[in-house]
């Protein structure tokens, strides 16, 4: 299993006392400034059920192949990030189908002090215990500042906390930004409906079907058909942290990536949100997903990419409208469609994350190693080795259509490309199709197509 | 000298001769020695196990010696690589290390602390830390190993020695183990639930009372823990523990903070106990910090608990009145949980207490949308209407109305004109009439699925153009074989371009060859009746290589007995698998493919009959006399003509009769009496007249073809007459309830494999348990099969509904995963199928289903078969007063799954209304014990929609010797019949008409 390491340095625990949440942030370059955070919650109990929540989904795996049964993977800490208005949490499951994240809204703490910059925070289990315990009542105040929790350990003593992060985990964390980024909102319900909807759901494991919410009357309901305004959803339990957390929502959002299944769910309160994405299976993680493999293999335009990553500061929307206006000052006609496009290979780099709620994209820089990540996508690099091995012809293109012979495994695959459209006679192409992106045949074609076109 | 006396030792396996031989060896020697350690175990790891004697088999005892060689030898990563399964045993492991002393201690007790079997390394990192050879690990595996093994490896007594034995253990080690959840077999919890005599609560309390660890840390300790947050399995340990020290008043009352901080735990049993702790010191609680303490659990999901609770504030609100509104504010929250037993409860405590408050009132408000509909009206009650209007302008909010929407379309332009006949089918005349009668009832359609056109509900399915497209359907039908219209498809391009060969085809197939190879090597079966994702395989080789995969069954003799098999070989490699599903349906389709595949390794391309136009398996009659034309001078395949008479829709027949041009061949003659023409003369082959016969009429008897061809089975010449029995059965803890057909004509012994519609009632052969046993399988064992078996003979699925029926009612407790079953529910969904009554027996019974994804399939089917008008007062309540006596239905599924359907709108709220008290009315005798669960159910419908009851059931209702809860019930449900409005009926009836009005024109 390709791994990258992660070491991380905190000065000390994060710890929850009477006077306040101390959330201790990893020590070094982070890009933080000095001071990160604080605040007083304006709703503590509420802000310790999301974030326990959050590390109820960073603490699981939904799924654990048979093979792996031993290595159970010890997932990163979850990054906060800190713009202008709100902090952002933002965890991912060690199974790399479900990601969730926190956002604290302007209103959710008072007299805050707002630094800029993402970084490791420090969720451990006494922290998690005295969250438990914290009451709506409780004065509690927020502080995310590596300095702070510092001062107080004058013993020196370093927390450090070592972890092998698997590149298909930190694959998949950047694949669903831009899985959420195709999402459509399909239903909303009142909080009080959602609470009894997600109370009402089976408690034994569904892995094995397929299920869809659908409306009913004013509510939802399972259904096991998959009809018009129906969300797939696959591992049901996934959903289960919502369930504490909504009986406080005033609405309920579900999105659906239709391309993939996957579905988004956020609750929304009065001061923040809490949203889980969650991949269409339980077994199926966002990695293997291969949405935006396209992106990756066509030829990017680094300079408008370099300006992108110039306009990047800290914002907690990105307007792209705004922002196409802004590159085209620099980079002559580049198109709404390159910015999105370069968006979605941003998010690959972890720059930038994706908001549902808000449907536009927002600025962090996720404090892990991405650099081997794209060159360690399998089915990336598989296309590229069949390019050098020279496994790929062209039987014959036009402009709306080509097809494409490549040698693999000692059979000749034919692929068809018509538009949007792609056709391979590969088995994996078979079970999937599309919907898991194009398999590595399909991207090899598309790789051989695009140098001949620059060619000419 | 040294490397050759270890070679000998270790060829001899003498393990006391290794240890000596490596006692006080300096370590550059032992590393000189590690190659030839290393290379006898790397041999001997290959032969782990020898047999010994015929059939016995032991571990190599050569091994023992070789392995402590090796452990004695190695570095670190060298036994990182051995695993830690194949250390030696530990005194030896002990003995090494003691000696070697080597300077990778720690990471060797971290390698063992990171294995899955920590617990039973525990002894061994306790003796090196107790050498001093490394230090304690400060990690969550240590204290579980702890845990561990001292729960499974030492008797209580040992236990207790061995703690005593090290005082760390006491003074350090031990209070970890209230910080650590622990997680899968190792737990305190666990360990205790199944360690026998072996008790670490029992254990710890004896240590106690010996004075050896203190009583205040072990209760505090135990409160600790239980606000970690643990999972409620291993929470429940902490708990037991703290009640089993026997807390003194004195010292319960210490804690009376910690326990009110419990109310907030996320494991429902942590909050329950504590709640339980809170009420018994309540009077040492102000009202200020008790009541919004408790207030979270009015949203518990235990409704007795939340009652509890709400019974808990009226006596606070009692004791002080100062504190009322602030209470009723509180109470007002328990508005939200769904049961209305605590809305009921809450809003009894805010008429005393909170009645002019206006907040209180607000709140009330603000919750009354989703107040169930028996409470709705007193809460409405309580503020009058003009006040919740003017609330809502208040509140910006929309009052709660209950009423759900009714399905019915609203009708624009002008009205479709019925006819006569389909106003009968779909029972519209009859649903007028009780409207003029003000009667709610609605009778399900009339039709019996051969008097309407089915085609217009189901999607035409186009043929596959060439031979690319052929490539690209079959590839993904051989790895998903469910896709069974593309499967019929497939089967159908492979006939007709089994003579193309165009330039490019070797490269054009080459792919999908390799993969059907490497399918077949790897336990397909083709043509064995397994899948029709096999068949495709067997048929593609015919396809690309002209070779034809040929199973033979093979008699096999053992011992006891002899057994028979199906053998093929492909590619030189022998296959084998059973022969039992060749006489089911899905071996019909085998042998089917299996002539096809004959056909197509000669290259003679073949249109073939029976292959469906549309989804579902329908053949449009037409299609199918043209087909039949083009074989005027041939004669098809017996079999493929056979599934196209079954296949035939019940349209345009005339029209197809009229097409067919008819020659003298026995088929011909057959395809006429199918299509409907009455001078025929029946012929001599039994499966085409049996066939012919049920095309003709399936629910008919053929008293002329029955003549020729007697006794040959249900659905042969004698329309099948089925009906489901319940026999229950009695076991120690548990009654199972054995569901079994009555089927008229019986089944003939020996099934003929060329009558499919008898092939439908292969499993049923009652009184012989090995027939009962493979009743889940008369449609195959994967998706596929059972999804093409319901394709056999789509006119006519009693047989098909009846044998799924038994399939899934004898597992509708999932006591096995048997995922496929719910696919024998699908069929259902097809709006022209009629529910006749095995039908609607079927349906009825999955709502009861434990399995969330069967119980939710047939809560669909349910919602469209009412909107569709399928599913009706009178079926419904025939087949629930059918099932609800027999025990196989438990009421509390009923009411989720009937719930669900109820909210789709009004009308399928009325049809469940009315049946469910029509079954209630004719079981009153043999009503289930929680019936309670159905006439709450009864009483949110009635309420919630103001229908009536039934003057017999209210009979049923006051004449019951109900008590308690029921009568409780029943006096409810009185008295919302009360409220009933004859409006409210005809609404429902004139919704009904326009759902049956919108059917009905989807028909011209």
């Amino acid at each position: 299993m390709l791994t990258s390491p992660h070491h991380v340095r905190y000065a000390a625990e994060s710890r929850c006392d009477a006077t306040g949440l101390k959330l201790a942030v990893a020590l070094g370059d982070s890009g933080l400034s000095t001071q990160f955070f604080s605040g007083r919650l304006a709703r503590p109990r509420r802000t310790a059920l999301m974030l326990r929540g959050l590390m109820s989904i960073v603490q699981t795996r939904f799924h654990i192949p048979a093979a792996m049964l031993a290595r159970i993977l010890a997932a990163a800490d979850p990054v906060v990030t800190v713009s202008s208005d709100r902090l952002r949490f933002e965890g991912f499951s060690g199974c790399c189908g479900v990601y969730v994240r926190v956002d604290l809204l302007p209103d959710s703490v008072r007299d805050a002090k707002f630094g800029r910059g993402t970084t490791n925070v420090d969720f451990n289990a006494p922290m998690l215990a005295a969250l438990a315990k914290v009451r709506e009542t409780d004065k509690i105040s927020l502080n995310v500042d590596a300095g702070a929790v510092e001062l107080k350990t004058e013993s020196g003593a370093v927390v450090e906390k070592k972890v092998d992060l698997p590149v298909r985990w930190l694959r998949g964390l950047t694949e669903v930004q831009a899985c959420q980024s195709r999402m459509n909102p399909v239903h909303e319900i009142s909080g009080q409906e959602a609470w009894r909807f997600l109370r009402s759901m089976p408690r034994m494991k569904m892995n094995r079907r397929e299920t869809f919410v659908v409306p009913s009357g004013r509510t939802l309901r399972l259904s096991q058909i998959n009809a018009k305004e129906s969300v797939r959803v696959g591992g049901l339990e996934r959903l289960r942290v919502l369930e504490d957390l909504s009986s406080d929502a005033e609405t309920l959002l579900i999105y659906t990536d239709t391309q993939t299944g996957a579905s988004g769910w956020v609750l929304e309160f009065d001061d923040s949100r809490f949203s889980v994405v969650i991949s269409p299976e339980v077994w199926r993680g966002f990695s293997g997903e291969g949405q935006v493999l396209q992106s990756l293999a066509a030829e990017r335009s680094e300079d408008v990419l370099g300006h992108m990553r110039k306009e990047l500061k800290w914002q907690s929307v990105i307007d792209e409208e705004d922002l196409h206006r802004q590159i085209s000052k620099k980079v002559s006609d580049v198109t709404a469609d390159q910015i999105r496009g370069a968006l979605a290979i941003l998010a690959t780099q972890g720059l930038v994350g994706f908001d549902l709620h808000e449907g536009a994209w927002f600025h962090r820089e996720l404090p892990f190693d991405f650099s081997s990540v794209e060159k360690h996508h399998p089915r990336l690099k598989d296309a590229r080795k069949l390019l050098v091995e020279k496994c790929v012809r062209i039987l014959s293109t036009s402009p709306s259509r080509s097809e494409v012979s490549v040698t693999s495994g000692g059979v000749d695959h034919r692929i068809r490309i018509a538009g949007e459209d792609a056709k391979c006679t590969c088995p994996w192409y078979a079970k999937h199709q599309l919907s898991r992106g194009p398999c590595k045949h399909i991207l090899a074609a598309q790789l051989l197509l695009e140098e001949q076109a620059d060619e000419c | 000298m040294s490397a050759e006396k270890l070679q000998k030792i270790l060829d001899k396996g003498d393990l006391n001769a290794c240890r000596k031989f490596f006692r006080g060896m300096p370590e550059s020697q032992r590393r000189e020695l590690h190659p030839i350690a290393a290379a006898q175990f790397k041999q001997l790891k290959r032969n782990e196990i020898v047999q010994v004697e015929p059939n016995s088999y032991q571990r190599n005892e050569l091994l023992p010696a070789t392995q402590l060689a090796y452990f004695a030898t190695g570095t670190l990563s060298e036994i990182k690589q051995m695993g830690v399964w194949r250390h030696p045993d530990e005194d030896d492991v002990f003995e090494v290390l003691f000696e070697r002393k080597p300077d990778w201690i720690e990471d060797f007790v971290a390698m063992l602390l990171d294995s899955q079997s920590f617990f039973r390394e525990w002894t061994l990192i306790r003796r090196l830390i107790a050498a001093k050879l490394a230090t304690k690990p400060d990690v969550p595996n240590y204290y579980l190993g702890m845990i561990g093994c001292l729960g499974y490896r030492f008797s209580k007594t040992l236990m207790i020695n061995q703690l005593l034995a090290e005082p760390d253990l006491l003074s350090d080690d031990i209070w970890k183990l209230f910080e650590i959840e622990g997680g899968g077999d190792i737990s305190l919890a666990n360990l205790d639930r199944f360690g026998y005599d072996r008790s670490f609560a029992k254990t710890f309390i004896e240590l106690m009372n010996q004075g050896k660890l203190p009583r205040n840390r072990l209760l505090t300790s135990s409160l600790e823990a239980l606000e970690r947050g643990f999972n409620h399995y291993r929470a429940k340990w902490f708990l037991t523990f703290f009640d089993m020290l026997e807390p003194t008043d004195k010292e319960l009352k210490a804690e009376r903070t910690r326990f009110l901080g419990l109310l907030l735990a996320s494991a429902p049993n942590v909050v329950t106990w504590a709640f339980e702790k809170v009420r018994s010191l309540a009077g040492s609680y102000s009202p200020e910090e008790l009541a919004p303490a408790v207030e979270p659990l009015l949203q518990s999901k235990s409704k007795g608990l939340a009652l509890e609770v709400i019974q808990l504030l009226n006596e606070i609100a009692t004791q002080s009145p100062k504190q009322a509104h602030d209470i009723s504010r509180i109470a007002a929250t328990a508005l939200r949980h769904e049961k209305a037993d605590v809305q009921n409860a809450a809003l009894t405590l805010i008429e005393e207490f909170g009645k002019d408050d206006a907040e209180t009132c607000l709140l009330v408000h603000r919750f009354s949308s989703g107040l169930a509909a028996s409470v709705r009206k007193r809460a409405t009650g309580l503020f009058g209407t003009g006040n919740a209007e003017s609330l809502s302008a208040a509140t910006g909010q929309r009052p709660a109305t209950g009423q759900r929407p009714a399905t019915g379309k609203a009708v624009t332009g002008n009205p479709v004109v019925l006819s006569t006949e389909l106003k009968r089918l779909f029972a519209i005349d009859d649903l007028e009439s009780n409207l003029e009668s003000g009667v709610l009832e609605i009778p399900a359609v009339s039709f019996d699925g051969t008097d309407i056109p089915r085609l217009r509900f189901v999607k035409p399915l186009t043929p596959i153009k060439d031979i690319e497209e052929l490539i690209d359907v079959a590839a993904r039908v051989i790895e998903d074989g469910s896709l069974v219209d593309e499967v019929e498809r497939c089967i159908d391009a492979l006939a007709r371009f089994c003579d193309a060969r165009p330039a490019n085809f070797n490269s054009l197939i080459m792919p999908i060859m390799k993969r059907t190879i490497k399918l077949i090597q790897k336990g397909a079966m083709p043509f064995c009746g397994a899948d029709p994702a096999s068949d495709i395989l067997g048929l593609l080789v015919a396809f690309c290589d002209g070779e034809v995969i040929r199973p033979e069954i093979v008699q096999k003799k053992q011992p006891h007995g002899s057994y028979t098999e199906l053998n093929f070989t492909f590619r030189d490699e022998e296959h084998t698998g059973s022969e039992i599903n060749l006489s089911k349906p899905p071996g019909f389709l085998s042998r089917r493919c299996q002539a096809i595949a004959e056909l197509i390794a000669t290259g003679k391309s073949r249109q073939l009959l029976s292959i469906p136009t549309h989804q579902h398996g329908w053949i449009d009659p037409r299609e199918f006399a043209h087909r039949a034309n083009s074989y005027s001078t041939d004669t098809p395949d017996e079999r493929d003509l056979i599934l196209a008479m079954l296949r035939l829709a019940p349209e345009h027949r005339a029209d197809a009769l009229k097409t067919f041009k008819s020659g003298k061949q026995e088929w011909q003659s057959a395809v006429r009496y199918a299509l409907g023409d009455t001078k025929v003369a029946i012929g001599k082959s039994a499966p085409l007249w049996i066939a012919a016969a049920r095309a003709r009429a399936p629910w008919l008897s053929d008293e002329r073809v029955g003549k020729s061809f007697p006794k040959l089975g249900p659905d042969a010449a004698e329309a099948a007459q089925l009906s489901l029995v319940f026999k229950q059965k009695q076991y120690e803890h548990f009654t199972h309830i054995r569901t079994s057909i009555t089927v008229s004509p019986p089944c003939p012994k020996n099934l003929t494999a060329d009558l499919p519609t008898v092939l439908l009632h292969s499993s049923r052969e009652l009184n012989n348990p090995a027939y009962h046993f493979e009743a889940g399988d008369f449609a195959g064992r994967t998706n596929g099969a059972i999804r093409w078996t319901a394709t056999l003979w789509p006119i006519a699925r009693d047989s098909f509904c009846a044998n799924s029926a038994v399939a899934c009612f004898d597992n509708i407790d999932w006591s096995e995963a048997i995922w496929r079953n719910r696919t024998m529910l699908e069929p259902l969904l097809d709006s022209g199928m009629p529910l006749r009554p095995l039908a609607t027996q079927f349906l009825a019974g999955m709502l009861s289903a434990k399995e969330p994804g069967e119980a939710g399939l047939a809560t669909d089917i349910a919602i469209q078969a009412i909107s569709d008008g399928r599913l009706g007062t009178d079926n419904l309540f025939a087949a629930c007063t059918l099932l609800l006596p027999t025990g196989l239905i438990k009421p509390g599924r009923w009411q989720k799954t009937m719930t669900d359907v109820a909210n789709a709108s009004v009308v399928h709220a009325a049809i469940i209304q009315q049946s469910l008290q029509n079954t209630l009315t004719s079981t009153k005798e043999n009503w289930p014990k929680d019936v309670g669960k159905l006439l709450e159910l009864l009483l949110e419908l009635t309420a919630g929609h103001s229908l009536p009851l039934t003057s017999e059931f209210q009979s049923t209702l006051q004449s019951g010797n109900a008590s308690g809860k029921q009568k409780k019930l029943a006096t409810q449900l009185l008295n919302a019949a009360k409220e009933a409005d004859s409006s409210a009926v005809k609404s429902v009836l004139r919704a009904a008409i326009m759902d049956r009005r919108t059917v009905a024109a989807k028909l011209i």
